[in-house]
């Protein structure tokens, strides 16, 4: 127990850094959410001004670093001057519809990778393995920019697929079952091209691990015992793997909010993606930080997770 | 094939898509910028052969295809145009944008993957050599770095500093960003490597000798992060190209009227045309045989290592 | 009126972390001999030796060599008297940079001190490499080529470069072969009768310490239980610790040299 507190403390510790960190930066950063209208010669000097302390950006930083966190913890996440609204309600929607994308493709991912991976590594230097590394090795090669383009391309021209928008209009007047597969049309190709992205290094990792779970001395040694291969599979060779897994695992979990930025942004799909580009456009500077601030907290309570579960999972670790 | 064969190979063929890059101005028969208002999105032009001869042709004439002039390898007279790879909506030559595109795209991914790595070796040999307090900040600053994730890093930081500036600076920009931000992992690894090599006899007896610190890291260690440094790279430098190539799809990087493989990729984007101008994707294929080659690289640098247990 | 000795240690301690490692340790040797240092795993031997090479600075006592103090100087003059007492190391694979060449090597001592030109340390690889019992044509062999034997050999001669006194030999032959070790240790004894050098030989091998030394001290926890000459000591072992290590050698001991 002692270990899990010492870890969320450090993460938090962690976090604190970062907005820490991210606040300073945004702010040594020349120019402001103002600054363009300062360059309008029809806007006085002394408007900007007075807009500037309105939204209270002339106060000094440690006022403002704690108004921002005051903000944070009533749930705010600061103040959008782009938007004139607390950023909290403008993300929230935004987060749902991040995760379900990056959510759907990374389990889809796993679900393909974590057999295709064991095949491979038990049937390695075979045909089916070899054609494998081929595969994935040029799909690693195609950059998921042009993947998303292409699919985007192919839906426009075939019009199977829809080319944006995570729902259709009028979603609202159909039927719930409706709704959903309204949606899963929606997610199809922004989730194809996030899965033939992930896929690769994932199935090249679950290889490498089974693939010393194989080798391993006690493996053999159950092997030349005659236990049968799907007992062999899941009760001795799947744990012993589980370790670089698991950290891939709490990694895959951590990206969850950043995995997919890009793909949103050409595919159009209405999730965090579009909003940070807008913010940073715009440069209204506290919806850039609440972005940067939630993906970083999934990122460490990603590997958090890993450390907890590894620690549960491994007695070995609790030895030392 | 031999592992040295194979490495070699693959270093020649990454040598060749550097140096078609690099010798854009010679290669490319068009300056990026020269527009051709009276072709825009022409389809590749078709080569023709008048026996030894190749030619293209218009409606009306045909032009021969001439070498060496204007300072470049090939090109035809005007009004006659060659468009090896079509023509953008301005009547831009693709190959010659792709070419000069390529310069600036390699040319970043390759100069932020040395920031990096000279960063990560410099940082990383300081912390695994002195270690103390020096280690612990390194390794904490690199941890707070390593949790924010990389492209929405990219892109603040990007954002923060102003947008509206000339190419030159652009460039440089981003490549200390890119750069910049990517040293942590590079010197972890260095650190490890450092920190092993510190305690080896042969250092310990050279200490014995009366060597300085500085004769110890020079001689002895930094030998020994070479193939650490190497295997980074391969893995570095691929990841950078797509993060010029990301940052100025989204308009943060290079801008017009400079290409680069992103910002050529966005004007892709007019999908309801692109299927008939499929050339337009060419920037985004020609990432493809870099990544390979790299790609290769970094395995045969890593296979042996798994093979030696 | 009785010279003094060469080496002489009076009250020795080093500890780490407030646990001591060594303690009390007090001995002389004279220049020419060579002392045996034996006892059981843990007893401060290491300890001891990097103490006296000057790796490790004392807690307490002090270290005269050749009527020099060698506690309590500063970095320039210990990197002085480094080069008068010369510590050969167990591992002859780690002691050694496997990509640099023999020659590389043996004179490494000579560039860090920027002793002499380029051309007068490659005189001196040869020179050095020929009284090791090396070929010269191997000076541009690197180390990873050499056998454990050769390694061992380059590293003394690597430790004759700068004309020390004084050699600890900290297990430097336990990883060796029989054969190369009977080689290596005739190598050690010529050494000596040619050049008068003095050795501290830290050994778990009874019948070498017999073969090489010519008085022996037993440590057991970190201090001397006892320091007599070979042959009183082994007919006549009066602490119950080297009675101990005797009666082990001898029931492992397969050509019963040790009477």
């Amino acid at each position: 127990m002692r270990y899990i507190g010492r870890r969320l403390l450090h993460g938090l510790l962690l976090l604190v850094g970062v907005s820490l960190l991210s606040f300073l930066f945004a702010n040594l950063a020349p120019g402001d959410y103002f600054s363009e209208l300062r360059t309008d010669p029809r806007v006085s000097a002394e408007t900007v001004a007075a807009l500037r302390a309105q939204s209270g950006l002339d106060r000094p930083l440690p006022v403002r670093y704690a108004a921002w966190v005051a903000s944070v913890l009533r749930g705010d996440f600061g103040y959008s001057l782009a938007y004139n609204s607390p950023v909290g309600p403008l993300l929230w929607g935004r987060v749902r519809a991040t995760l379900l994308l990056t959510g759907t493709a990374t389990l889809l991912a796993w679900l393909i990778a974590l057999p295709l991976g064991t095949w491979n590594a038990t049937a390695r230097g075979k045909w089916g393995d070899s054609v494998s590394k081929v595969v994935l090795s040029c799909l690693l090669a195609i950059p998921d920019l042009l993947l998303a383009i292409v699919f985007l391309m192919l839906a426009v021209e075939s019009g199977y697929f829809p080319a944006g928008g995570m729902v259709s209009p009028g979603w609202a007047s159909l039927s719930g079952p409706e709704r959903v597969g309204d949606v899963a049309w929606h997610l199809a190709l922004p989730v194809a091209v996030l899965v033939l992205g992930m896929l690769p290094t994932l199935v090249r990792h679950v290889r490498a691990s089974m693939a010393e779970a194989i080798d391993s001395p006690f493996a053999l040694s159950a092997r030349a015992q005659g236990i049968p291969r799907q007992r062999l599979l899941f009760r001795h060779l799947l744990p012993a793997a589980a370790n670089p897994l698991i950290s891939l695992a709490g990694f895959s979990l951590g990206t969850l909010l950043s995995a997919s930025l890009l793909i949103e942004v050409v595919m159009g799909w209405p999730g965090l993606g579009p909003l940070f580009l807008e913010a940073i456009m715009a440069r209204d500077f506290a919806l850039v930080l609440a972005v940067v601030m939630l993906s970083a907290s999934f990122l460490v309570a990603g590997n958090l997770l890993a450390d907890i579960l590894l620690y549960r999972m491994d007695p070995r670790i609790r030895m030392k | 094939m031999s592992r040295r064969t194979k490495i070699a190979a693959v270093l020649v063929f990454l040598g060749i898509l550097h140096g078609l890059a690099i010798f854009a101005g010679f290669l490319a028969p068009y300056p990026y910028a020269e527009q051709h208002r009276e072709f825009p999105y022409a389809p590749p032009t078709r080569i023709h052969f008048s026996g030894l001869h190749p030619y293209v042709q218009d409606s009306t004439r045909s032009y021969p295809i001439q070498f060496l002039v204007h300072g470049r390898l090939f090109g035809v007279p005007a009004p006659g145009v060659i468009f090896l790879l079509g023509s953008d909506a301005y009547g831009r030559d693709l190959f010659s944008r792709l070419l000069y595109g390529g310069r600036v795209s390699l040319l970043t991914g390759l100069l932020a993957a040395f920031l990096s790595l000279g960063l990560g070796l410099v940082l990383g040999t300081a912390a695994g050599f002195y270690g103390g307090w020096l280690d612990q900040i390194l390794m904490r600053g690199g941890e707070l770095v390593m949790a924010l994730p990389w492209l929405y890093l990219l892109l603040a930081v990007r954002a923060f500093l102003p947008l509206h500036i000339t190419t030159v600076q652009a460039f440089f920009l981003i490549v200390v960003i890119i750069g910049g931000a990517g040293w942590v992992r590079p010197a972890r690894l260095i650190r490890g490597v450092v920190l092993s090599a510190r305690e080896r006899g042969f250092v310990l007896a050279a200490r014995g000798f009366g060597a300085s610190d500085a004769y110890l890291i020079r001689r002895h260690i930094l030998p020994l992060t070479l193939g650490v440094v190497l295997t980074q790279a391969t893995v570095l430098i691929p990841q950078y190209i797509l993060a010029e190539v990301a940052l100025s799809f989204l308009g943060l990087g290079v801008g017009e009227p400079v290409p680069s493989w992103g910002n050529m990729l966005a004007e892709a984007q007019e999908y309801h045309a692109l299927v008939a101008h499929g050339w337009m994707l060419a920037p985004g294929l020609a990432i493809i045989p870099v990544l390979l080659g790299y790609l290769v690289l970094a395995d045969t640098f890593i296979a042996p290592a798994g093979r030696a247990r | 009126m009785a010279a003094e000795p060469f080496l002489s240690v009076r009250g020795l301690g080093k500890s780490f972390a407030g646990r001591p490692a060594i303690q009390g340790v007090t001995f002389s040797l004279e220049r020419g001999r060579t002392l045996g240092l034996v006892g059981p795993s843990g007893s401060g031997k290491s300890t001891l030796a990097r103490c006296l090479a000057l790796f490790e600075a004392p807690t307490s006592g002090e270290i005269w060599l050749d009527g020099r103090n060698l506690c309590g100087l500063n970095r320039r003059e210990r990197a002085a008297m480094r080069a008068e007492i010369q510590l050969i190391f167990q591992e002859p694979a780690s002691s050694l940079n496997p990509r640099f060449t023999a020659a590389q090597i043996v004179t490494e001592p000579l560039l860090i001190r920027r002793i002499g030109t380029g051309k007068t340390r490659r005189q001196r690889a040869s020179e050095l490499m020929e009284t090791v019992g090396l070929s010269r044509q191997a000076l541009q062999t690197p180390a990873l080529e050499f056998s454990g034997g050769e390694r061992q050999r380059l590293a003394i001669a690597r430790a004759l470069a700068l004309e020390p006194k004084l050699f600890i030999l900290d297990e430097s032959l336990a990883g060796l072969d029989l054969s190369v070790q009977a080689q290596v240790a005739n190598l050690l004894l010529d050494l000596q009768k040619r050049r008068g050098l003095t050795y501290i030989l830290i050994s778990h091998d009874l019948a070498l310490v017999w073969r090489m030394a010519g008085e022996i001290a037993v440590m057991d926890h970190g201090s001397i239980v006892e320091h007599a000459g070979v042959a009183d000591l082994l007919a006549r072992p009066q602490h119950p610790c080297t009675k101990e290590l005797l009666n082990a050698a001898q029931a492992l001991s397969l050509d019963g040299a040790p009477a």
